[in-house]
């Protein structure tokens, strides 16, 4: 949870700079606030920082207070010590592009017209506490480590090769490490292959382990396990409450003390792509993405920083027809973003046991 | 299944809800007479689940309770439906898509 003695407003301008809007906005802080925690584990081991993290704003240097061009997320310990997320302006696209669908379908804004928006931060210190539980309840956090234990990152690292996102650039340098065996990407692809024109997805399961003397954090994947009761359509899949007790309890029978790390997806784009067969090598759908559906579904499910979302989908082939690929996103700075993983060999298993 | 009758006003638990995937635990103490529907949407927040999706739609959870072994109604009251040192469970339905491209 999160506290701020600011309420923030969205102004929202057209590209000739006249403005359209104003209006206070509710930004989720979750996804700051674990991008803290996560800073945090890896920082400074702050295993358990005081309830609620701290927002504040930056400021636009030029123009001054209240304009930002960003907010930080911090959290502290008893001890004083602190860890921080800062996000910059992208992070308020969400309310911005609600309060964009009401100027179009008031009229105000045209459907695919270019705008512009501000954010500003007012001081309001009756909003400072996060929400109080009601009358006669008592709410403790109980939650418990994620951290499994300690292993060398390095011997990791050397049975693993990585697989570069072409969207993640240097930035995935800041990100904790990912090893994902081959045979899991093996096992996406034959799911995706039974599924044909229909979308499909799973959890994945792992560790999340402290390298051996250091600070660094690495997420291990050791299992993808297929999702059941779910509702599959050639552009859509609805994960139910069903999917997600299967799940807990395919974790339970494995007895492992595995984790959920994250989940995957296939985006079976040859099927979605209607171009002819010279256009198709371009055709925008042939590209490795991740939606607004599918950060909701990241936001909404795997919130913690270490979060992980693999996509499999289909990409054009210079010489024509289709060939799977595979896609890691995370979480940075607040943010679902691409990123690169390692895919580990057959040794891994053996090795690392 | 387990009955335990309270009085109204008598507080019961502890409790332990969770998220999806068990990495957010909050334990809570609540009037007997709490339904589920009521614990859901007090304890969202504190487990960092979203009410809406990115759409402004609201988005629906199953409560789960691990000792029954089922999803609760969510008009079941606490102390009618479970007994103390139970996990509940908050499981979302969500809907991955090609939607718009983020």
């Amino acid at each position: 949870m999160a506290a701020t003695s600011y309420h923030f407003l969205a102004s929202l301008y057209n590209a000739d700079g006249v403005a359209l809007e104003r209006r206070v906005i509710l930004p989720d802080w979750t996804p700051a606030t674990e991008s803290a925690r996560l800073a945090a584990l890896r920082q400074c081991r702050l295993e358990s920082p005081i309830e609620p993290a701290e927002i504040t704003p930056l400021w636009e240097p030029e123009k001054g207070k209240p304009f930002m061009v960003g907010a930080r997320a911090a959290v502290k310990d008893g001890d004083g010590r602190e860890a921080a997320c800062e996000v910059d302006l992208t992070y308020f696209r969400a309310q911005v592009q609600v309060a964009a669908t009401d100027l179009v379908k008031d009229g105000r804004l045209k459907d695919g017209e270019t705008f512009q928006y501000s954010i500003a931060a007012i001081p309001n210190p009756k909003q400072l506490n996060a929400p109080q539980p009601p009358v006669g309840w008592q709410i403790q956090d109980v939650s418990a480590s994620t951290i499994r234990g300690e292993r060398s990152l390095q011997s990791y690292l050397a049975i693993a090769a990585e697989v570069d996102s072409e969207m993640s650039a240097a930035a995935s340098a800041t990100d904790i490490p990912v090893f994902i065996p081959l045979e899991v990407l093996r096992l996406a692809e034959q799911l995706k292959t039974a599924a044909t024109e229909k979308e499909t997805g799973g959890v994945l399961i792992g560790n999340l382990w402290r390298d051996t003397g250091s600070t660094e954090l690495f997420l291990e994947v050791t299992a993808l396990v297929p999702a059941k009761h779910t509702l599959e359509s050639s552009t859509s899949l609805q994960f139910t409450p069903q999917t997600w007790t299967a799940v807990a309890e395919t974790l339970q029978r494995r007895n492992r003390g595995e984790i959920w790390c994250g989940w995957w997806h296939t985006h079976p784009a040859q099927y979605w792509c209607k171009c002819d067969e010279e256009s198709q090598k371009k055709c925008p759908l042939g590209k490795q993405f991740f939606s607004v559906d599918d950060v909701s579904v990241h936001r909404t499910v795997f919130t913690k920083g270490f979060h992980v979302a693999l996509v499999t989908g289909d990409i054009p082939k210079a010489e024509g027809g289709w060939e799977m690929s595979h896609a890691l996103y995370g979480w940075r700075s607040g943010m679902v973003q691409a990123r690169s993983f390692h895919a580990v060999s057959g040794k891994y298993e053996e090795e690392m046991r | 299944m387990s009955v335990e009758t309270s009085p109204a006003s008598q507080v019961i638990g502890p409790f332990t809800v969770t998220d999806v995937t068990g990495q957010k635990s909050q334990q809570i103490s609540i009037p007997s007479d709490t339904t589920v529907n009521e614990v859901c949407k007090n304890l969202l927040g504190y487990l960092n689940q979203p009410a809406h999706d990115s759409d402004g739609r609201p988005i629906t959870y199953g409560v789960r309770s691990e000792n029954e072994g089922r999803f609760l109604g969510g008009n079941e009251r606490i102390g009618d439906a479970l007994q103390p040192n139970d996990t509940l469970r908050l499981m979302p339905t969500v809907e991955a898509g090609r939607g718009s491209r983020g």
